[in-house]
């Protein structure tokens, strides 16, 4: 097992920082003058937040797309070195397509991370509260528009999670793999009855992975080295249109004579997602949301091919199974475990937007996730997932659906629910989220940073 | 029935490459009703697929890959019936096709002559014919809307499983054309099973008997692989984004991709005649490939490998899910196969005692894959929407359609839909 280099991973590679730094701002900048950025770089890269730090009042973490190593010198060939989605860039044809970046979510109408509105720099800030969230952020945007290198495009804030549910009503962010050599099995144990161990290559650049080698590192001819400890962070920024889920819930539970029971939306709901509104997974609890148990609750220790393979309990096409479907994937649940893990992320989204009043009622307010997850692989993981699993209209030999959740609609819109004797099906399903921005990072290790800074 | 799978192969001249690259453009934008071949029309194809193959200082060669069902006479009747006057045209553009007018025996003649048979393929719905896949899909449509249609007016579990599937077969039996739910022929025959087994151990066991028997000349040809992968040179500059991008333009519009992929055999007899014998194997070994899977990928329609002219070695697979999803597939479940094969070939990533390493250098392999692949300048596919697990779900519910079957099998089959 390899010992993490902690002082040279960005923290935020490590750690969420929600349990101590439960407010964020997002700052997306754009180089106007290369050698000005490197002056602002230079200071900015010995106050980033690493794995070794444990801050209990602000954490800063910085990442770059491709066009910012570009406008700081990187050659074509440099990049090559790259991913290739993160060359690319997430707007493209190939990757809107992928991605299921159509209709209202294409990118002609983001709002940033498109060609009008391109962006090269994220800079992360995570405080104790909104008070030093606030002086940290001023502080920071003096210091960029006083650079005369960049230029701020957007400023993004994720509010205060309260009880950790996203704006639909669920508990979020429970089956998250423990990277390999950071002591947390035990914690994650702790909060949820499992812990999926994953190689520390699959999350970090230069480490082994779960095909147990180590992969070839971005480099330059002067810093060859450049990706060791780094990552490829994810950010997308998706609204959730709440009331159009929970009314799309109401219609299609009422019964003959028009009345809809909150329990059966509530039902429909979880069917949707995989989990209750509490986390507890539907496969353990088929038929209700159990009541909080006096021990560990077991969220996260379940697995479908034993408990739940035609999907009585989480249907196959549900939200939960799709973007992780465990040992369900193959015929073999061994088979398919290994294959799964090689196409893990660690999310790290933080929820944007006041909660809405009335589930049912549009307030005309936007709010979503910022969804943001780390990974070695853009392609065989991030990508890998939302194609292959979240918009494959036949995953898991299903005619015609895609993540009821999440996903993009084809002509089908259609969900089946499993069930003895027979299925039931929802017709109509319309599109609950709309990609709105978004981009594909490369967060490096702390000396690239300094090398970068020049 | 029987499927075939086939190429058919030829010069092309090259004063006239650039009118062939127009009408594969046409072809390539309407698949179905163009003019030159309105694949649609054609009831027999399962797949098919135009690739131009270039080589150093010859001239280039068309590649025509054919997947269809029964015999190639049968097959190239349909195809000239529907397209001959395109298909002529195609071939106009060819170095040894001498007709100046449309005839259709000596197009035939001239195709039939061209064939060029895989050393090694694969079939995933091994018996299902093309009009079989459709029908079946069209009959669980039909059964799916019933059930919606049902389900308005009662609740499922208002029904038992037996009497749900007694009211599908009566509505079956009423209101759907019979040629949905007739019989279904076996995947195979009991002797295609069993000769298939019987030549694989028989191999099997010659190769043994040889290898032991002669085993000084079994260290010797270890002796000079091993030379030989210690000096042979990986490829390791990463394909470039042009090239992948100019790929994946054209991949996951529908259910399967397309990949075909040409590699320059290593010089020398050594690899090529390696090559060939993987190929012999691999082939004997895909005859009794179980559940449609090709070494436990369970996402191939079609897959075949030609060895053209000794020099170049052809790869054309028709296959679900992304192209990420299918080479990882290839390096979790079948790298010492795969290893076996292209580590004969120019550029493939460093390997060991012949199938090992190889495809598990992950990002070199997708390097080398990449960089070899070559576009899919026309590609069809007869059902689109349709993955290998569709076709297998929707076999088994025309299979027991109307049998008489147990409580738990009526269960079973109820999870089908």
């Amino acid at each position: 097992m390899a010992t993490l280099e902690d002082s040279d991973i960005q923290g935020f590679v490590l750690s969420s920082y929600a349990g101590k730094q439960p407010c964020a701002n997002y700052l997306l900048l754009k180089i106007t003058d290369a050698a000005s950025c490197r002056r602002w770089l230079a200071p900015i890269a010995g106050s980033i937040t690493t794995g070794k730090d444990r801050k209990i009042d602000f954490s800063l973490n910085i990442a770059f797309t491709a066009s910012a190593f570009t406008a700081l010198g990187f050659t074509a060939d440099d990049l090559q070195s790259f991913s290739v989605p993160f060359q690319d860039g997430m707007c493209t044809p190939v990757r809107q397509q992928l991605l299921g970046d159509s209709g209202k979510s294409a990118p002609a109408n983001w709002s940033w991370g498109n060609s009008g509105k391109q962006v090269d720099i994220l800079l992360l800030l995570f405080a104790k509260d909104e008070e030093e969230l606030a002086r940290q952020s001023e502080i920071l945007q003096t210091g960029v528009r006083t650079s005369g290198g960049l230029e701020l495009i957007k400023l993004l804030s994720a509010g205060r999670d309260v009880n950790s549910k996203e704006h639909f009503g669920f508990l979020d962010g429970i089956g998250q793999p423990v990277i390999e050599g950071t002591g947390r099995e035990t914690r994650q144990l702790g909060r949820t009855g499992h812990a999926t161990v994953i190689k520390a290559g699959e999350f970090i650049l230069g480490y082994e992975n779960e095909m147990q080698t180590i992969d070839p590192l971005p480099a330059t001819p002067k810093m060859p080295d450049f990706g060791r400890n780094g990552t490829y962070l994810v950010f997308r920024q998706l609204e959730q249109d709440v009331s159009r889920f929970w009314n799309y819930l109401q219609e299609t539970t009422r019964d003959a004579s028009g009345i809809s029971l909150l329990a059966d939306q509530e039902k429909l709901g979880a069917k949707i997602v995989g989990r209750w509104s509490s986390g507890a997974p539907l496969t353990l609890n088929p038929h209700a949301d159990p009541a909080a148990p006096d021990g560990v609750d077991q969220h996260n220790n379940f697995s479908y091919a034993g408990k739940d393979p035609d999907g009585f309990g989480c249907p196959i096409g549900a939200h939960v199974r799709r973007t992780n479907p465990r040992d369900s994937l193959f015929d073999n649940p061994a088979v398919s475990l290994k294959t799964v893990n090689r196409h893990r992320i660690i999310r790290r989204g933080r929820s944007y937007g006041h909660k809405i009043a009335d589930v049912h009622v549009d307030d005309k307010k936007e709010r979503g996730l910022h969804f943001i997850c780390l990974n070695s692989n853009i392609e065989r993981q991030f990508e890998f997932i939302q194609q292959n699993w979240a918009n494959n209209p036949a995953f898991g030999a299903l005619n015609n659906e895609t993540d009821p959740l999440i996903g993009q609609r084809n002509d089908g819109n259609v969900f089946s629910i499993q069930a003895c004797p027979a299925r039931a099906r929802i017709h109509d399903l319309p599109e609950f989220v709309t990609t709105k921005g978004g981009a594909y990072f490369f967060m490096p290790g702390i000396n690239a940073l300094k090398q970068l800074a020049g | 029935m029987r499927q075939t799978v086939l190429t058919i192969i030829t010069e092309i001249d090259s004063g006239k490459r650039t009118q062939l690259e127009r009408i594969l453009a046409v072809v390539r934008s309407d698949l179905y009703n163009n003019a030159y071949i309105p694949f649609g029309a054609l009831s027999l194809l399962h797949f098919a697929s135009f690739v131009i193959a270039d080589r150093e200082g010859k001239p280039a060669l068309l590649i025509f890959e054919n997947n269809f069902d029964g015999d190639i006479y049968s097959y190239l009747d349909e195809l000239l019936s529907v397209g001959g006057h395109g298909v002529h045209q195609i071939y106009q553009c060819c170095l040894a096709y001498q007709p100046a007018v449309y005839e259709a025996q000596k197009l035939k003649d001239f195709l039939g002559a061209n064939v060029v048979m895989p050393n090694a393929y694969f079939v995933g719905n091994v018996g299902r014919s093309a009009k079989n896949v459709g029908d079946n899909s069209k009959l669980r449509d039909t059964l799916q809307s019933y059930l919606d249609q049902l389900f308005t007016k009662a609740k499922p579990t208002d029904f038992s499983a037996v009497q749900l599937r007694k009211k599908m077969q009566g509505f079956v039996k009423a209101d759907v054309d019979p040629a949905l739910s007739s019989q279904l022929p076996p995947h195979q025959t009991l002797s295609e099973k069993v000769m298939s087994w019987v030549w694989l151990v028989i191999t099997g066991l010659l190769v043994l008997i040889l290898a032991v028997g002669l085993f000084p000349v079994t260290l010797i040809l270890l002796a000079i692989l091993r030379r030989k992968e210690k000096t042979d040179k990986p490829q390791t500059q990463p394909a470039s984004l042009a090239l992948v991008n100019e790929l994946m333009s054209t991949e996951n519009q529908i259910a399967q991709n397309h990949l075909a992929s040409i590699t320059a055999i290593k010089p020398g007899k050594f690899r090529l005649n390696t090559l060939k014998s993987m190929l012999f194997i691999v082939n004997l070994a895909a005859r009794v490939s179980n559940k449609g899977t090709l070494s436990g990928i369970p996402s191939i329609h079609f897959a075949h490998w030609s060895v053209i002219n000794d020099k170049q070695l052809l790869f054309l697979s028709n296959f679900d899910g992304s192209w990420t999803s299918y080479l990882d597939d290839f390096i979790d479940k079948a790298s010492l196969g795969l290893t076996g094969i292209w580590t004969n070939t120019a550029g493939f990533p460093e390997t060991r005692f012949l199938v090992l390493d190889g495809a598990r250098d992950e990002p070199r392999f997708k390097a080398f894959a990449r960089s070899m692949q070559v576009p899919s300048l026309v590609w069809y596919s007869a059902y689109p929407a349709l993955t290998m697990q569709n076709i297998d779900k929707d076999s088994a519910i025309r299979e027991d359609i109307l049998t008489d079957i147990s409580e738990t099998d009526t269960k079973n089959w109820l999870k089908l839909f």
